[in-house]
């Protein structure tokens, strides 16, 4: 009897080394495979937000260039010669933007894409002693559209001129 | 001699070839380890940058910003007007003059806003260069190109006479 307890107790103390050895190396595994899904991850999401800031960036360029070329341009059919800025000045000084409304339509008449997208929408917004906001409609909505804009002061008689050009495509701008 | 070959009677065979099932597994582990180790540090360092983008959009600025095609009151450029008298190949070329002529090649067209038609007739920038990217335009690979295309709104000016149109860039680059 006293023997077969003491057996017992050896067996009670025995342990199953080879088991704890494989528990280890699966948590080993299994902790170093999220860390590699983890890491890629985090990889993947910089990657995506840097190529669409690159590209943003490029799209606003444009604007910028068309938002300066538009106020360069001589005001065909005005005399004296004047540009399209001060055009823009005087009407928000008066308040009557028929003249600016038919430059920036006939400015704007043949641009239909912005980096191969459609463009929807164009707004011509005026901020000085009066306020004008002008659209030109361009391709059907099909889908979220995004803002992509120029905006600059420029002199005006009483007060300095707000213009904002919007273009309104289906780019997405991060 | 005797020593030895008693020494290699003693030593427990068995027991060898069990320790090296064991530690192959841990050996295959260590092996994935590492090879994930380097994929990490590959992801990591960025040693490969699509410059496509890039090439289209500097040759875009360059045509749009410079002095080759835009018209000049003495020696000041004003970019958004665009003088006919140098919209042409020979002026395109000699104004944009690259050591490399392989690197992008464009084409220009002005179409008018009132009627929507070419006026005149197209520039280009590297035409042999540009006549060549045509085939492979779009396709898979080292040996294809992109083409880019951009509009921007315009005035040109032909003498003293001055029109509003759309100035349409179609820039091919190379991917290579």
């Amino acid at each position: 009897m006293l023997k077969q307890k003491k057996m017992f107790r050896q067996k009670k103390m025995l342990r199953n080394k080879r088991g704890e050895d494989m528990l280890i190396d699966f948590w080993a595994i299994a902790v170093f495979a999220v860390i590699i899904l983890l890491f890629f991850l985090l990889f993947s999401v910089n990657k995506t937000v840097n190529e669409n800031k690159a590209k943003t960036q490029f799209i606003n360029g444009d604007t910028n260039f068309m938002l300066e070329s538009f106020l360069r341009a001589p005001a065909i059919g005005f005399t004296p010669p004047k540009t399209v800025g001060e055009v823009i000045t005087e009407d928000a000084t008066t308040g009557d933007f028929k003249d600016t409304e038919d430059l920036f339509k006939r400015y704007f008449k043949q641009i239909n894409q912005l980096d191969n997208q459609n463009i929807i929408e164009i707004t011509l917004k005026i901020e000085g002693d009066n306020t004008k906001e002008i659209p030109i409609e361009k391709n059907k909505k099909t889908g979220t559209v995004y803002e992509l804009y120029a905006e600059t002061y420029i002199p005006g008689y009483n007060k300095k001129v707000y213009i904002r050009l919007s273009m309104w495509s289906l780019f997405k701008p991060s | 001699m005797k020593y030895t070959q008693k020494y290699i009677k003693n030593l427990n065979k068995k027991g060898q070839v069990q320790y090296f099932l064991e530690s192959a597994f841990r050996i295959g582990f260590l092996m994935v380890a590492l090879l994930a180790f380097f994929l990490l540090v590959n992801f990591y360092i960025v040693n490969r940058i699509d410059t496509n983008r890039l090439q289209a959009e500097v040759t875009a600025n360059r045509i749009i910003y410079s002095d080759a095609i835009m018209w000049q009151d003495n020696s000041r450029v004003y970019p958004g007007i665009i003088d006919i008298n140098k919209f042409n190949d020979d002026t395109l070329g000699r104004r944009i003059d690259y050591a490399t002529k392989s690197h992008a090649a464009a084409q220009l067209k002005i179409i008018d806003n009132k009627d929507g038609t070419e006026k005149y007739p197209p520039a280009y920038l590297n035409k042999a260069q540009y006549e060549n990217f045509q085939a492979i335009i779009g396709k898979e690979g080292k040996g294809s190109a992109t083409m880019y295309t951009k509009d921007y709104p315009i005035t040109y000016r032909n003498g003293d006479e001055s029109n509003y149109g759309t100035l349409i860039m179609n820039i091919i680059i190379p991917n290579s």
